[in-house]
C-alpha cells in the first residue's frame, strides 16, 4: 500500500493501545550529581488531534543530569525524544540550582483515551515517581462543506471518488486532494498522510499530479491532487478512509520581513495542521453470470483487439505464429488468452506474453500474446475464428471481440521454416531452434529409490575418517618402531619378552612326549636370555653363578634365588641322568615361569 | 527356525517385493508411453507422475514426464521433470536438448546461467564427491606409504605434494559444487502469467510478469511467498502455488 508522499516526522506507523496499564518505569541515567531534587512529567494538550504531535517534557529541578534518560517502550504511544534544556541559576539561599528537561513529541494514530504511566527514576539511593499523565485524543472534525470554516481553514484533505459502485476486477483511480489556503500560507514544509487502507484491492503508487487552483466557496485554495490506482479483487462494500494526517505550512510573519519578496529564506512562522478526510464507502459489485463468454478469462475494462498469422501456405508439422495484441484500458495483468475451443485440428503451444502499459498511473496499454500452431493434416483450409471476450463496467455488459477465419494452405510435408520465437532469452544467431523435442524412451531403465547425496549420508562421512585413523596409526607405529631403534636395552628387552612367550609354548609338548634333553635344554635357554637381559650381558655366558654374584646384589629375593638355584641344578642333572616323566617335567614349568616374573622384577 | 535362514528368507521377500514394484512399474510406464503415443499427453503425465510419487524415478522416467507435460502445455512443469532427470543424467544429450527446446519456449525474466552453474551441471553430486575424495584418499596413502617405509620419503615427496595439492583443489571444488547445488535453490514458474510482487503481499506493487517456465534464483521466503531473482537487477515476490522448487 503507498500513500502520499511524505515528509519525515520521525514516527513509524503502529497500533495504539487505549488505557495503558500503569506501570512503574526505572529509568537508567548516564550520570547524576545529586542534590534535592523534584521530577515532574507533563504533557503540553490534555487533547491531542488524530495525527497530531504533543510535547512530553520531564523535568528535573535541582539535579544536574548528564546523559538523555532512555524512556522505556510505552505500549501504543509512539514516543521521539526532541531535545533537552538546561536552566542554572541561584536560588533565595543562595545556593545554586539546575533544571533539566528533556522533551519527547508523542503521537497517536488512533482515537481515545490514553495515560503516559507513573514513571520512578533511582538517584542514587533516592527513587522519584512523577504523576500518570491522562490525554485524551481525538478525530480532527473535517468542516462541513460549504461552510465558513472550511473556508476558513488553512489546509484541508479530501477523498474523491470517481463513482461508488464499481466491479470485481475494476480498475479506478481515487483522487487523494490536498487543499493549501492561497491566501495567509506562504508554503508548505511537510506533509505526513498514510496510505489509503483499502481492503480486497490492490492498489499501486500514489502519484502527484500537477497542482491547480480552486476556489473554496468565496476562497481561493491551491490544490495537490495524488492519484491512486485502485483494482477490486472482492466484491461487497469497500470502506475507503477515514484518513487522518498532518501538513506543515508556513505562515508570513506579521512583522515586516526585510528578506520578503526575494525569496531566499523561508521567512515565516511554520504550523502544523491536522487533516481528516472523513470515511466513504466503496460497493464493488460482482460480475454478472447471466451472458457470460466461454472465451471471457477475466478481461474488465474497455478492449480492442488485432490477430495477424503467418506464415499462411506451410506443410504438416510447420508452425504457424498467431499474435494477437489487446490494447484498452484495465487491468492488462489481470487476464489470459482465454482458450480456443476451435483450435483441436492444430497442436497448440502455450502462449508468450508481453504487456506494455502508458503513463504513470498505468491504466491503459497494450498486451501482446504470441502462440505458435502446428497444423496437423492438410484438410486444415483456415485458422478458426479467433474470440476475446471482455466486461465492460461502463456499459454494464460482456463484450465480445471476433475476429473472422483465415485462410491458409497446408501442404503435405513441412518445408517451411519454423518462425522465430517472438522476445524471450537472448540466443546465438547460430543456434538454430530445434524443430520438435526429443521423442520419448521405450524403456524406463533402472529405477532408484530415492536419491540422497552421498555427503548427506552417515556412512560416507564415517568412511572419510577411516584415513586419517590410518594416518594417525601408521605414524604411532612409526613412533613406536622408531623409538626401539634407538634404544637397545629396550628392544632386547622385547625380544626376549618374545623368545620366553615361543619358548613357554614350546615346553608342554616337549615335556609331555619326555624330550627331556630338549626340555632343560629350552628351560636353560629362557633363563639364560632373560638373566642375560637383565644384567645387559650376551646370554651365552650366564651361568648359575651370576645368581649369587649379581642377581641378589640387584634385588633378588631368597625364593626367587632358590628356585634359579633348583631349576639350574635339574638342568645339569639332564644331561647326566635324564628325567623321563612327563609328569615331572611338566611341574618344572611353574617353577620355571614364577623364576622368570621374580627375574623380571630385578633391576635392569 | 535357523537365524541365517530368517535372513535369507527376508532377503528373498524384499527381492521379489521390488521385482514386483519394478514389474508393476514397468506396465505403468508402458501404458502412459501408450498414452503420450495416442496424444493423450495429459493422461500420460499423470500416468508417468504417478510412477515418480510412489517413490520410483529414472533418467528416462523423468524425460518421459518431462515431454509429456510439455506436450500438454505445461512448460514449467516440463523443465521441472527436465531438471530433475538432469540431477541422475546431467550429460544425457537428448535430456540437455528437450531442456534447452523448453527453456526457448519461455519468454520474459528467467535465470541468466553463467559458466559456474554450467560447469557444476556437469556432473552429479555423487560424481563431484568421488572426483573430490579420490586425490584426498590418494593423498593419506602417501602419507601413510611414507610412515611405514620412511626410506620411501625422498621418492614419494613430488607425489606427495602434487597429492595434496590435488586433495586441497578437489575439496575446494566440491565445496563449491555443493554450495551451488545445495544452496542455491532454483525455482520454477509453473503457473501462466504470474505476477511477481515487491512485498510479500497480494496489496503490493506489480515488479514484473513472471511466464510459465521461466527459472529465477530463490532469495528468501515468507508464508506462501517466495522472493526470487533472475540473476541480474529483476527482484519479485512470486506465489508458492505459481512456483517449484527444483532442487
Amino acid at each position: 500500500m503507498t500513500g502520499l508522499p511524505r515528509i519525515k516526522t520521525g514516527f513509524t506507523p503502529g497500533r495504539i493501545q487505549k488505557w495503558i496499564r500503569p506501570i512503574v518505569i526505572v529509568i537508567a541515567l548516564a550520570a547524576i550529581s545529586l542534590r534535592a531534587t523534584t521530577f515532574k512529567v507533563t504533557l503540553d494538550k490534555d487533547t491531542i488531534q488524530l495525527g497530531d504531535i504533543a510535547t512530553l517534557s520531564l523535568t528535573f529541578d535541582g539535579a544536574n543530569i548528564n546523559g538523555a534518560p532512555q524512556l522505556p517502550n510505552l505500549p501504543g504511544l509512539q514516543v521521539v525524544s526532541s531535545g533537552q534544556s538546561s536552566q542554572l541559576g541561584f536560588s533565595t539561599g543562595g545556593k545554586a540550582t539546575s533544571t533539566t528537561t528533556f522533551s519527547f513529541g508523542v503521537k497517536a494514530t488512533e482515537v481515545g483515551e490514553f495515560s503516559i504511566p507513573s514513571l520512578s527514576l533511582k538517584l542514587g539511593n533516592e527513587t522519584l515517581t512523577s504523576e500518570a499523565v491522562k490525554f485524551k485524543i481525538t478525530r480532527p472534525t473535517p468542516p462541513i462543506p460549504g461552510s465558513d470554516a472550511e473556508q476558513q481553514s488553512l489546509a484541508l484533505l479530501r477523498i474523491v471518488l470517481p463513482k461508488k459502485e464499481i466491479f470485481a476486477g475494476e480498475t479506478i483511480v481515487i483522487e487523494q486532494q490536498l487543499l493549501v489556503r492561497k491566501e495567509g500560507v506562504s508554503g508548505v514544509d511537510g506533509l505526513d498522510v498514510p496510505p489509503l487502507q483499502l481492503d480486497g484491492c490492490t492498489t499501486a503508487k500514489a502519484v502527484q499530479g500537477p497542482q491547480r487552483q480552486i476556489v473554496v466557496g468565496s476562497t481561493p485554495f491551491i490544490l495537490v491532487p495524488f492519484y491512486v490506482p485502485v483494482t477490486a479483487m472482492k466484491t461487497g462494500p469497500i470502506q475507503v478512509g477515514p484518513v487522518d494526517g498532518n501538513v506543515v505550512v508556513r505562515i508570513p510573519s506579521r512583522g515586516r520581513d526585510p528578506f520578503e519578496g526575494f525569496g531566499f529564506f523561508n521567512s515565516g512562522v511554520q504550523q502544523r495542521i491536522a487533516l481528516s478526510a472523513p470515511e466513504q464507502t466503496l460497493t464493488v459489485l460482482p460480475l454478472p453470470e447471466a451472458g457470460k463468454p466461454i472465451s471471457f478469462s477475466g478481461a474488465v475494462g474497455s478492449y480492442k483487439m488485432e490477430v495477424s498469422a503467418g506464415p499462411t501456405n506451410v506443410g504438416v508439422g510447420d508452425p504457424i505464429t498467431i499474435r494477437v495484441q489487446v490494447s484498452g484500458r484495465g487491468a492488462l495483468d489481470a487476464f489470459t488468452l482465454p482458450d480456443q475451443a476451435a483450435w483441436k485440428e492444430f497442436k497448440t503451444y502455450p502462449p508468450t506474453v508481453k504487456t506494455e502499459t502508458e503513463g504513470d498511473l498505468a491504466l491503459q496499454g497494450k498486451k501482446s500474446f504470441e502462440q505458435i500452431v502446428v497444423p496437423q493434416n492438410t484438410e486444415i483450409k483456415e485458422l478458426p475464428p479467433f474470440d476475446f471476450a471482455f466486461f465492460n463496467p461502463d456499459t454494464r455488459r460482456y463484450e465480445t471481440l471476433h475476429q473472422a477465419a483465415l485462410p491458409i494452405v497446408v501442404h503435405p510435408t513441412g518445408a517451411t521454416p519454423a518462425p522465430t520465437i517472438a522476445a524471450g532469452r537472448s540466443a546465438p544467431e547460430t543456434q538454430k531452434p530445434t524443430a520438435d523435442i526429443v521423442h520419448i524412451k521405450p524403456r524406463m531403465g533402472t529405477l532408484s529409490h530415492g536419491s540422497t547425496p552421498w555427503v548427506k549420508q552417515t556412512w560416507f562421512i564415517a568412511l572419510q575418517s577411516l584415513p586419517v585413523f590410518a594416518l594417525v596409526g601408521a605414524f604411532f607405529w612409526r613412533k613406536r618402531i622408531d623409538s626401539l631403534e634407538n634404544n637397545p636395552r629396550l628392544r632386547r628387552k622385547k625380544q626376549t619378552e618374545q623368545i620366553i612367550a615361543d619358548g613357554l609354548e614350546q615346553l608342554p609338548p616337549l615335556a609331555a612326549a619326555g624330550k627331556a634333553g630338549e626340555f632343560f635344554a629350552t628351560v636353560f635357554r629362557l633363563m639364560q636370555e632373560q638373566i642375560g637381559e637383565r644384567l645387559n650381558v650376551p646370554a651365552s655366558g650366564i651361568t648359575e653363578a651370576v645368581v649369587h654374584d649379581k642377581l641378589r646384589a640387584r634385588g633378588l629375593g631368597d625364593g626367587g634365588a632358590d628356585v634359579l638355584h633348583e631349576l639350574f641344578q635339574l638342568c645339569n642333572q639332564a644331561r647326566y641322568a635324564p628325567v623321563e616323566s612327563a609328569q615331572k617335567l611338566e611341574a618344572v614349568i611353574p617353577k620355571l615361569k614364577m623364576a622368570l616374573r621374580d627375574l623380571q622384577e630385578v633391576k635392569g | 527356525m535357523n537365524l541365517r535362514i530368517q535372513v535369507l528368507l527376508t532377503f528373498a521377500l524384499l527381492g521379489i517385493a521390488n521385482l514386483l514394484t519394478a514389474a508393476d512399474a514397468t506396465a505403468e510406464f508402458d501404458q502412459a508411453n501408450k498414452l503420450y503415443e495416442e496424444g493423450k499427453f495429459r493422461d500420460a503425465a499423470e500416468s508417468y507422475s504417478k510412477i515418480v510419487v510412489s517413490g520410483n524415478s529414472s533418467t528416462p522416467l523423468l524425460f518421459n514426464l518431462g515431454n509429456a507435460r510439455f506436450k500438454a502445455g505445461n512448460i514449467g512443469q516440463a523443465i521441472a521433470a527436465y531438471h530433475q532427470a538432469a540431477q541422475l543424467s546431467p550429460r544425457d544429450a537428448d535430456l540437455n536438448a528437450n531442456l534447452q527446446f523448453a527453456r526457448s519456449h519461455v519468454t520474459g525474466p528467467t535465470l541468466k546461467s553463467n559458466w559456474m552453474h554450467r560447469t557444476v551441471e556437469l556432473l552429479t553430486t555423487n560424481e563431484w564427491t568421488l572426483i573430490a575424495m579420490l586425490p584426498v584418499w590418494l593423498w593419506f596413502a602417501l602419507l601413510v606409504a611414507r610412515q611405514i617405509r620412511p626410506e620411501l620419503k625422498k621418492s614419494l615427496r613430488a607425489a606427495t605434494l602434487t597429492g595434496g595439492a590435488l586433495a586441497l583443489f578437489g575439496c575446494f571444488a566440491l565445496i563449491f559444487a555443493l554450495n551451488l547445488r545445495l544452496n542455491e535453490k532454483t525455482i520454477v514458474v509453473t503457473a501462466r502469467d504470474a505476477v511477481a510482487r515487491f512485498g510479500p503481499f497480494t496489496e503490493s506493487q506489480s515488479a514484473f510478469t513472471a511466464n510459465d517456465g521461466a527459472e529465477f534464483r530463490l532469495l528468501d521466503a515468507k508464508d506462501d511467498w517466495v522472493q526470487v531473482t533472475d540473476g541480474g537487477k529483476t527482484f519479485g515476490w512470486l506465489k508458492t502455488n505459481a512456483v517449484v522448487l527444483l532442487n
